[in-house]
């Protein structure tokens, strides 16, 4: 008997990739301009400066900051186990950015979904605590498959600014990742407010996330600042300055409200 | 050298069709995509070396070449290998060697200048023909 059959080495190598890794931290926001990127890229510092062993996943194909934030990234090395990420900061981190080195990525729904079960497959994570990944800022097809494969012991931190607009989308997102299976660790407000001298300004609204946490009954981890240091850092990459930053400290307040660092 | 995560990946996969079918396996063909640029006598020396001791030991393992074909969706001309990969540098190539996908970043249309590209055939490796003992 014959039979004709498209068997995907991949759907086997990814479930024992992901056995060595912990907890998957998704950071997710929807959509794109919130921020995510440099939450997601600082949570990983932070994280490894708490002595854990930490990998930071950057799959958004949109703008991958990661390479930019850390201060450019080496290819990773070709190994007998697979593709190594190189290692800034104690962190491993692994971005399409390594591949294309700042050219365009005209690639489709399908091609993306491609390249996430290519770098998931073949990404050599070794044995990790926790997995941080800077999702697709989006709530399609990509989001879908991401959530698909990365499998395991995993929870979500949802980043948004204040202004109504980054929260609907995270109302539509807390919905999907429900539906999902996601367990919600909180939800972070970025941008949330301006320090200037003595005064306080918050230019996207007020109380927003608050209102939207307790909407779905889900942790309210904190708000940070617009910093211009941080963002500073982050453009010259310099990830050993960022988190001593107003918004990295403030970030550390919330991720110490989470399982990750209790 | 990730070939051998692949190649492990391939073996286990076809061996765990032939438990899940409760079947032996004669014969499984390697179809090897143009764009990853792999050695297909690597491929197949690994693909000796690896499967044995394994459920598939006796299956003989046949590698074919999958001709690239990528679509330009702007002009809707075909290209393929020696049109979007041989004019690349080596540094580019082995890029496309880990992501085939990234090809639309290295390479346009050369007739429209698009980069809106989509692979038909000829991306990475798969298995593409299984044959069953009677």
């Amino acid at each position: 008997m014959s039979s004709r059959n498209k068997l995907d080495y991949r759907e086997v190598l990814i479930p024992k990739r992901l056995k060595a890794i912990k907890y998957i931290l998704m950071i997710a926001s929807g959509k794109g301009g919130v921020g995510k990127s440099l939450v997601s890229a600082t949570t990983a510092l932070i994280l490894a400066k708490n002595n854990l062993n930490v990998g930071l996943l950057d799959l958004d194909f949109h703008g991958p900051s990661s390479s930019v934030i850390y201060g450019g990234l080496k290819m990773p090395s070709e190994e007998e186990e697979g593709l190594v990420p190189p290692v800034v900061e104690g962190v491993k981190v692994m971005s399409i950015d390594q591949f294309v080195e700042g050219r365009p990525i005209p690639v489709s729904g399908r091609e993306k979904r491609e390249i996430i079960k290519e770098l998931l497959a073949l990404t050599h994570w070794g044995d990790t605590d926790v997995l941080v990944v800077d999702m697709p800022p989006e709530t399609g097809d990509v989001l879908l498959t991401s959530l698909s494969y990365l499998r395991g012991r995993r929870g979500a931190i949802l980043v948004t600014t204040p202004s109504k607009l980054s929260l609907k989308v995270v109302d539509r997102l807390i919905r999907l990742l429900s539906e999902t299976g996601v367990e919600i660790l909180g939800i972070i407000e970025n941008m949330s407010r301006l320090e200037l001298q003595d005064k306080k300004v918050s230019p996207f609204g007020l109380e927003g996330a608050k209102e939207l946490s307790s909407k779905y009954n889900i942790r309210f981890l904190g708000s940070l600042p617009i910093d211009p240091e941080a963002s500073l850092y982050a453009d010259e990459g310099k990830p050993e300055k960022l988190i001593y930053t107003r918004f990295g400290l403030e970030l550390e307040k919330c991720l110490k409200k989470t399982v990750l660092l209790d | 050298m990730h070939e051998l995560v692949i190649v492990s990946g391939i073996v286990e996969a076809v061996s765990d069709l032939a438990r899940r079918e409760g079947k032996r396996i004669l014969t499984f063909t390697v179809a090897v995509g143009e764009l990853a640029s792999f050695d297909k006598n690597l491929i197949e020396e690994l693909l000796n070396e690896v499967k044995k001791g394994s459920l598939i030991e006796d299956a003989e393992a046949r590698i074919e070449i999958e001709r690239a074909e990528v679509l330009c969706k702007s002009c809707e001309a075909i290209w393929g290998f020696s049109d979007l990969i041989e004019p690349l540098g080596e540094n580019e190539r082995e890029m496309i060697h880990f992501l085939p996908e990234l090809v639309s970043s290295f390479s346009k249309c050369p007739k429209c200048g698009s980069r809106d590209l989509e692979i038909r055939s000829g991306r990475g490796i798969r298995v593409s023909y299984v044959e069953f003992e009677e």
